[in-house]
């Protein structure tokens, strides 16, 4: 399955998406996903995923994700016909995709007090379930530092 | 003798400054800097060790982007206690002078290091803090400048007959690093776009040759200095401009192109530092024809490849690396430089050197090779 990693700050700044699964080598940046027939345009994402800390996340589809007809709005939990995002054990559905060009999604201000999107990691995906398409966006917690990068961080801090 | 290097770094923006006197000293400027993937060096250091710089003069960081600032810590390191002044975007007198502030600005990128799971934000975010310590404990918070103004001079060591002058951002923008980081939720939840409204931009003028080097600065902040500047009853009129933000829309809309260049006879350089792929904006290669500006790209624009086998299909494909360039996709992953690094020399006059001459559609090249 193609399957996108990326950091939100990282596209923001400009920098290049990169794979950590290796069926990416094959649907890598910018190229077409022909069982789904849609494209995302790193591009898009690269100038906005910026705006993640403000709570929208724009990706720039070249045909309809949904190319027969407008397929019914997903109700919050019983459906992937259309975006879904993960958050830990949280799952919200985003608005459904069925025309060309720019989309704007509209993700939920962080459930988790205090969080920001920014450097958070997402991965997106095509997931198909119940008959229906839908595009997966995943996202995930920083890991904790390392007791060595935490050693390092402080002995930057100590020269202040 | 005055040549200004603008290094390819794939996405992002590294200049060097070398100017000769008429004494024939050298001296050096660095402004900003990047690492393209695959590098560990930042190339501008490459630069200075070929030149044979043992002194810089300034090292200015434009705004506090990674793409602008990866690769100066290793510099500053390079030539430590041998740099003369550093200068930034506006960081305000309050966090300068006061080591309390200065630390909390550190912790900020702290904070961004443990926020994150991206080894490149993690390693920027370290190095920014380390580009503080250097400035600091070496170069001296005495020698660190974040000056505004709409016409504001500047004085590096050496460069005596260069004018200098800082054209944005405008002092609204002074207090904004100030401000968020005196915030609950800090700097790291500022909207992204902030960064660019306090990107410098700065004119560099020698022998009544005017480049203006672009930074980031994003269309507003251009009008708001083209409202400035005329009623002084005076125009920018740049002889060369290093686009601003790699080519951008947002930073290079037909208004802000027109006011930069001018109404010059002369064609104007225009130097577009991007990676090709995200930027730059298509509309800023038509805005450049508008303006008579002639795009010198770093990396092949992915705009241009469709476009040159529509308007010339025939073209002969072994023809040159031009051609060939034009034959390949382009993706992040797959870029292709097109004027690779590019100098501009200037003296009585203005010449440019690139470090891959391929023919552009855009300044009208191509005639030449059609069969």
């Amino acid at each position: 399955m193609a399957f996108f990693e990326n950091t939100a700050s990282d596209l923001g700044t400009g920098t290049h998406l990169f794979a950590t699964d290796e069926t990416l080598e094959t649907y890598s940046s910018g190229e077409n996903f022909p069982k789904n027939g849609f494209h995302i345009e790193p591009t898009a994402i690269q100038e906005t995923v910026t705006q993640t800390n403000r709570g929208a996340l724009r990706i720039a589809f070249e045909a309809p994700v949904f190319p027969d007809a407008a397929p019914p709005r997903p109700s919050r939990k019983d459906s992937v016909d259309g975006a879904v995002l993960k958050i830990g054990d949280v799952s919200v559905l985003c608005e459904v995709y069925t025309s060309l060009g720019e989309k704007r999604i509209s993700l939920p201000r962080p459930l988790f007090p205090g969080s920001l999107w920014k450097g958070w990691t997402f991965s997106m995906r095509i997931r198909e379930e119940m008959g229906y398409r839908g595009l997966e966006i995943i996202f995930r917690e920083p890991k904790p530092l390392t007791i060595e990068e935490e050693n390092e961080l402080q002995s930057l801090m100590d020269c202040f | 003798m005055l040549s200004i290097y603008f290094l390819n770094v794939r996405h992002g923006d590294s200049m060097v400054i070398e100017y000769v006197s008429d004494d024939g000293n050298k001296h050096y400027g660095v402004i900003d800097s990047n690492i393209p993937p695959g590098s560990t060096d930042p190339p501008a250091l490459d630069i200075l060790k070929q030149l044979g710089a043992n002194r810089i003069s300034f090292i200015m960081i434009t705004h506090p982007d990674i793409d602008h600032f990866r690769g100066i810590y290793k510099i500053m390191e390079y030539f430590r206690n041998n740099i003369d002044s550093f200068y930034s975007f506006p960081i305000g007198r309050h966090i300068k002078s006061d080591a309390k502030k200065l630390k909390k600005y550190a912790e900020e990128y702290a904070k961004q290091i443990k926020g994150t799971d991206s080894p490149l934000i993690k390693s920027a975010s370290k190095e920014f803090i380390k580009i503080l310590i250097e400035i600091k404990d070496n170069i001296g918070i005495e020698n660190w400048y974040d000056e505004t103004g709409y016409c504001n001079d500047i004085f590096p060591r050496g460069f005596n007959d260069v004018i200098f002058k800082i054209l944005l951002p405008d002092s609204t923008t002074k207090s904004y690093i100030f401000n968020a980081i005196q915030s609950d939720n800090g700097l790291i939840d500022e909207p992204k776009e902030r960064n660019n409204e306090i990107s410098v931009a700065l004119l560099v003028e020698y022998k009544n040759h005017r480049i203006i080097l672009g930074g980031d600065a994003p269309n507003k902040k251009w009008l708001l200095h083209q409202n400035y500047l005329s009623k002084q009853g005076k125009k920018l009129d740049a002889s060369a401009i290093k686009l601003p933000h790699h080519g951008s829309k947002e930073g290079c809309s037909l208004e802000s192109l027109q006011y930069i260049a001018g109404e010059r006879a002369e064609r104007v350089y225009g130097i577009i530092s991007a990676n090709g792929v995200s930027h730059p904006h298509f509309d800023t290669i038509k805005n450049c024809q508008e303006t008579n500006i002639g795009p010198y790209c770093t990396n092949l624009s992915k705009h241009c490849r469709p476009l040159i086998r529509e308007v010339y299909p025939e073209i002969d494909p072994e023809l040159s690396r031009t051609v060939r360039l034009y034959e390949e996709d382009l993706t992040e992953n797959n870029i292709a430089p097109c004027q690779g690094n590019i100098t501009l020399n200037i003296d009585n006059f203005i010449g440019i050197d690139r470090q891959y001459e391929n023919l552009c559609l855009y300044r009208g090249e191509f005639d030449s090779i059609v069969l």
